[in-house]
């Protein structure tokens, strides 16, 4: 049966007449009939394709849906991919003077895939594979003696200048013994296909490859768009991998460690690829930690870990080899760990990829491979490179200079820039460039530009009923150490150029820009059923790969972050609740914003609990008309909704919120992504809303409402009560308390009178969820005293102070190694024992004003006031205590002063140094935050 | 020969408690043929809770070191006891023609692929255009190595002015050309930097320098310093050392501590603290005395 009129047939009709142009398909004239994933010359689909095409083609009848469905997918798990702004610039452009300004931080933006998958027959990967897996093992090899004998360079086999002058050649790992050991762990191969359909790699990555988890991420959400298809498909599993990946993980531990500790080192929540990082963490169970997590004690690195130290055997590098350690690499990088490269040496850590590994990704190897396999290997090289001109050597300098419109030319060291197509340069960058050669030839490299095939895709305008697009597809293989060989991953990470592309050129090998596709290896047999029979998730594959032992790790940053996770979900929740309760209170009052009536004691209520002055106290407040004030109402409440800049508001706690759960994703469930997705929907639907009159703004805030609620369940019922969740829960606690003593302080110590007082008790009692309870329990009375009961003393309301303080305590005492003396504990029993001590009917006793006195003024409850304050003070001890107690922040590091060879010779006068600040040395000193930013940035893995 | 005693000191000082303090320092003499430690040994104060030495690429002793008592000041002491002779290349090898005497050219030789490290642009050393035109005036066609080579030393020493606490640790070679002045490391960063910039190989040499004090006046303990100076590779014979600072051959007053590509491969010490201290501030102290 064939759906005669889908997307996906016209493509392979387009592809049989090449002349007829189909709208949104051209064929590039230049690059002739490319290779086509999809269609062979004759229209039918490729054998990969053939059992599924038709599937395919009724699945993708409507693009526009599967891409949107695509999209939302990935935003409920939030994945995301950071732009690097250092790769903006190429080899043949002018580079910034130092001085310049440090390029802006780039926004996480949205991963991009596309729905329809790459399909390849595993005939076809087999022997890809084998290409993929020789290649790993001749890049370990090379590896092994760049760092180890050196024979290569004595023997004159590898020019010294291909190696000695690249930057990440690392001269303090060269020799150490245990550094050979550890070697090659896992590598990566951007690959592309000739005009043939011949697979040929682009370039190796080898510093810290990204892209397996992303590659992972893809198959689960393409799986659940196309489920029917996925299904039927012989379809070659992701998860043997990772299972894979974490033997190997645990294999490379120091031969002494019997149940090795194992952690994944990433540069941070603002690296181009955190996603990726913290998505592999969570697959294989291992935690994700920054540099500050670890530290080295007695040659050893360990990870602090609730006030003890644990011992750490495996560290899996995102951070490149340079970032590692301050002593030794780069000074003043905080994203490694500071006297690591000693322990390497002494063989008590196995960092992987070994330090030094990206060495291997100079393209000037590669006309050299192979003869490197046959000497190093004995056979053959299976998988070729991409025809590559080192201008080190004469002839190839003459080649690259002669034919530059027909090359990319690539600097050796990724940091001169990103690559360039010779015939896309313009008069002064090409004179730059070649300026550039000749200063240094065995800088530079030129390649042939490989014509890429194309797969049909779907644009990004695309609307219903639209047509795919040919577009260019680069393939990146994965491949993990597995005993004395490699295994490769049974798929890969696709992606196809944008509508940006032409500035770029064919090259898709940044994977910014771009858009992925899930990579299917398909066989003509039903594939058997992975090895371990893990239970179906909900997309069958990319759950952890070890359960069990996803052990958290309770480093305190990530004790730093759940906290404050509770924290912002609590702060949010609580600022949404007064915000709806007054939008009902401005109904029922017709909007009466008189000072001293009730809507007006809320209002500023809303800007006192929130902080967000000046807000409805300040110019807002009682000096405007009325007309103005009842104007200002609504903008102003809106703003506490969206405005993510303003602190305090909605926006900002979700966007704190989505930050630190970003730092501790390998700790939460995934259900968290997706409803974080959903209050972003909502908020943005009422921005969506700029002349909205109040109705949009209840929606929406009921929405995120909901979704806190949901995110409270999540913790509630899903997580494991270990040290992070107790912490989590103590910020929740901590959150509300105060939130409850800033409510009652803002709407109960000023009185205006029963009329107002009722109102504005009912309005607070509704916010804080305990109107039900109230009436029900203190029938007919309404006085405020009996609010107190009820919001402050009651142990029994889980919205009272006493409440939080009980939770606090019973958490607390259940995180380990926390003493029953540690001062978060006895500040809770002294905070306790003040409410228990409290007496409601004093604190609820109003102080007349003086006679005399403006008949305005509102009567005070003073006691109140001071109870509160009181409380309000030991609550933020109580904060500083906890902070203190668990998230210890790492002691600041600084660089010592250097000293300068300043001997001068006999007769000379004598010159001691006594001051290094004299000399300007003080400047070697790091400041502690100043460009934190883009280091962890620039350090981040590819 | 000449018997020496080194005793190089240097003290860190903080204004508040260090918690943590890794260090790495390259303060053991090198055994050479024109050299012989007799005796050597390093302490550092507060002790160390590790202390370990390895030998690097280039044959250095590279030694590592991490207090983890709390302390406000910090002492490394080095004493050595050596003997130096004046280190002697036969007259042929140095008057082989400088281009002859690049390591790119001599693939023959079984250490040209190592000198060939010391031919490239370095974290310390940049070879801009400006110094391959200053050093090319001495380094005129087929003229002999040795004597091209002792030119550029002679006019580095004149053109530059010694000038200490003028520049920085890490001033940039463009940089120095401009200003004219400098210390030592400056000025053998600049050398290398012309030999580099012409295929040569040149590289940093870390080590101390014996003084004579002003007639009548008696040698001040302590008030030396470490010195620096330049190596070059000569094909067949090894390596050249000139030190341009003081416009002479290396002799037996040059004790060798450790050679790289430039001082950031060997400074005598260098560290990471873990502090809140707002200030801190160093001394050193080196003191080369001829020894019974």
């Amino acid at each position: 049966m064939t759906v005669v009129d889908s997307p996906l047939n016209r493509y392979l009709d387009a592809a049989r007449q090449p002349d007829a142009e189909q709208a949104g398909a051209p064929v590039d004239a230049e690059r002739g009939a490319a290779f086509d994933e999809l269609a062979a010359p004759d229209g039918t689909p490729r054998p990969a394709w053939a059992a599924l095409v038709d599937d395919l083609a009724r699945a993708t009848d409507d693009l526009a849906s599967a891409r949107r469905e695509v999209a939302r997918l990935l935003e409920d798990d939030n994945v995301t991919y950071t732009p690097s702004p250092t790769s903006a610039h190429s080899v043949a452009d002018l580079r910034e003077e130092s001085g310049a300004a440090q390029p802006a931080l780039e926004q996480p933006r949205p991963w991009r895939l596309d729905p329809i998958p790459l399909v390849l027959h595993d005939r076809e990967w087999a022997t890809l594979e084998a290409g993929v897996v020789q290649r790993a093992e001749l890049l370990d090899a090379v590896l092994a003696d760049l760092y180890g004998a050196r024979r290569l360079l004595a023997r004159g086999q590898l020019p010294p200048a291909v190696v000695l002058d690249h930057e990440e050649y690392l001269r303090p790992v060269v020799g150490a013994e245990h550094v050979v050991d550890q070697r090659l762990f896992m590598t990566a191969a951007d690959l592309g296909r000739d005009a043939t359909g011949a697979w040929k790699v682009i370039s190796d990555r080898t510093q810290a490859p990204s892209g397996a988890g992303y590659a992972m991420q893809n198959r689960r959400v393409v799986s659940r768009v196309l489920p029917e298809i996925y299904h039927a498909a012989h379809l070659h599993r992701l998860t043997p991998f990772f299972q894979a990946m974490r033997v190997a993980l645990v294999e490379s531990a120091p031969s002494t460690v019997e149940d090795p500790r194992v952690v994944v080192l990433s540069p941070g929540t603002h690296s181009e690829t955190a996603f990726d990082q913290a998505f592999v963490a969570s697959l294989l169970g291992f935690p994700l930690l920054e540099g500050s997590d670890l530290l080295v004690r007695d040659g050893r690195v360990w990870m602090r870990v609730l006030g003890r130290l644990e011992q750490v055997d495996v560290i899996l590098r995102r951070v490149d080899s340079t970032w590692m350690d301050a002593l030794e690499l780069r000074g003043g990088s905080r994203l490694g760990v500071t006297g690591l490269l000693e322990c390497v040496r002494q063989g008590t850590v196995s960092v992987v990829n070994t330090i030094g590994s990206g060495v291997l990704e100079n393209p000037a190897l590669l006309p050299f491979l192979p003869d490197l396999c046959e000497r190093l290997l004995g056979e053959p090289l299976r998988l070729p490179s991409v025809d590559t001109w080192w201008c080190g050597d004469r002839e190839g300098l003459a080649y690259v200079r002669g034919h530059l419109d027909e090359l990319v030319v690539r600097a050796v060291n990724r940091g001169a820039g990103r690559s360039v197509v010779g015939s896309a340069l313009s008069r002064d960058q090409r004179e730059r460039l070649l300026a550039r050669i000749d200063a240094a030839p065995h800088r530079f490299v030129g390649q042939e530009v490989l014509p890429l095939s194309s797969a049909p895709t779907v644009p990004d305008d695309t609307d219903a009923g639209g047509a795919l697009v040919r577009r260019s597809v680069v393939l990146r293989s994965f491949a993990v150490r597995s005993g004395s060989s490699y295994t490769a991953m049974l798929g890969g990470l696709a992606r196809t150029n944008d509508e940006h592309a032409t500035d770029r050129g064919a090259l898709v090998t940044a994977p910014d820009g771009g858009v992925a596709k899930d990579v299917w290896v398909v066989s003509s047999e039903p594939v058997p059923a992975s090895r371990s029979a893990s239970t179906r998730s909900r997309a069958d594959e990319g759950s952890a790969i070890a359960p069990g032992a996803a052990a958290a790790a309770m480093v305190p940053r990530v004790l730093s972050d759940l906290y404050w996770f509770g924290r912002y979900a609590e702060r949010a929740e609580d600022l949404l609740r007064i915000v709806l309760v007054s939008r009902t209170v401005m109904l029922e009052t017709d909007a009466d914003v008189r000072p001293g009536h009730a809507l007006d004691v809320l209002l500023r209520a809303v800007t006192h609990v929130s902080t967000t002055y000046p807000g409805f106290v300040g110019a807002l407040g009682p000096d405007g008309s009325l007309a103005e004030r009842r104007a200002a109402v609504m903008p102003e409440l809106r703003s506490l909704l969206l405005d993510r800049r303003r602190a305090g508001s909605v926006a900002q706690s979700v966007a704190a919120l989505g930050a630190t759960a970003q730092g501790v994703r390998d700790q939460l469930s995934e259900d968290v992504w997706m409803v974080l997705a959903d209050v972003e929907r909502a908020l943005g639907t009422l921005a969506g809303q700029p002349r909205d009159q109040g109705l949009h703004l209840v929606e929406a805030g009921e929405r995120v409402l909901s979704g806190l609620l949901a995110l409270t369940g999540i913790a509630g019922e899903n997580m494991v009560r270990d040290p992070g969740w107790l912490l989590l829960d103590t910020g929740r606690g901590l959150e509300r308390a105060l939130q409850v003593l800033s409510l009652l302080r803002a709407t109960l110590v000023d009185s205006y009178g029963p009329d107002v007082d009722r109102v504005v008790v009912e309005a607070a009692l509704t916010s804080s969820e305990s109107i039900v309870t109230f009436r029900r329990r203190y029938r007919g009375r309404s006085g405020v005293s009996a609010v107190l009961e009820l919001m402050v003393l009651d142990p029994s309301n889980p919205r009272s102070v006493a409440y939080q303080l009980q939770r606090m305590q019973a958490d607390l005492r259940a995180v380990p190694s926390t003493s029953p003396t540690a001062r978060p504990l006895r500040l809770l029993d002294n905070l306790a024992e003040q409410v228990r001590t409290a007496d409601p009917v004093a604190l609820a006793t109003v102080t007349r004003p003086d006679d005399g006195a403006d008949a305005d003024l509102p009567a005070r409850r003073d006691a109140l006031e001071a109870f509160c304050a009181e409380l309000h003070a030991g609550l933020r001890d109580l904060s500083t205590a906890i902070r203190d107690q668990y998230h210890e922040p790492p002691p600041t590091q600084q660089s010592l002063p250097r000293q300068q060879a300043l001997r001068r010779g006999p007769g000379a006068p004598r010159e001691t140094l006594t001051d290094d600040s004299q000399i300007g040395l003080g400047a070697v000193v790091p400041q502690r935050f100043a460009g934190a930013a883009s280091e962890r940035r620039a350090g981040g893995a590819r | 020969m000449t018997r020496y005693r080194i005793e190089h000191v240097t003290t860190y000082e903080y204004d508040a408690d260090v918690t943590g303090s890794f260090g790495q320092f390259h303060l053991t003499p090198r055994d050479l043929p024109w050299q012989t430690v007799l005796e050597h040994r390093v302490g550092v104060e507060p002790g160390p809770a590790t202390l370990l030495s390895h030998t690097d690429l280039y044959g250095n002793t590279k030694s590592s070191f991490h207090v983890t008592d709390p302390h406000t000041r910090l002492v490394v002491r080095a004493v050595t006891q050596l003997d130096v002779v004046p280190p002697v290349l036969p007259p042929e090898a140095l008057a082989v023609a400088w281009e002859d005497a690049r390591p790119a050219v001599r693939t023959e030789e079984p250490d040209a692929w190592e000198a060939a490290d010391f031919t490239f642009a370095s974290p310390y050393v940049d070879v801009p255009a400006a110094v391959e035109a200053y050093a090319r005036e001495s380094f005129t066609p087929r003229r002999a190595l040795g004597e091209a080579a002792t030119e550029l030393m002679h006019r580095v020493h004149d053109d530059f002015t010694y000038k200490p606490r003028s520049t920085i640790i890490g001033e940039k070679v463009v940089d120095l050309l401009v200003k004219r002045h400098g210390v030592c490391q400056d000025f053998s960063h600049v050398m290398v930097a012309g030999l580099r910039s012409l295929g040569l190989a040149g590289r940093y040499v870390s080590g101390y320098l014996a003084t004579r004090p002003p007639p009548g006046r008696p040698r001040l303990v302590g008030a030396d310093a470490s010195h620096a100076w330049v190596g070059v590779w000569v094909p067949g014979a090894g390596w050249l050392h000139l030190d341009p600072t003081n416009d002479r051959l290396t002799d037996a007053s040059h004790a060798t501590v450790a050679w790289g590509r430039d001082y950031g491969d060997v400074p005598p010490v260098r560290g990471v603290i873990f502090t809140e201290a707002k200030h801190s501030s160093m001394k050193v102290s080196v003191d080369m005395a001829p020894a019974a």
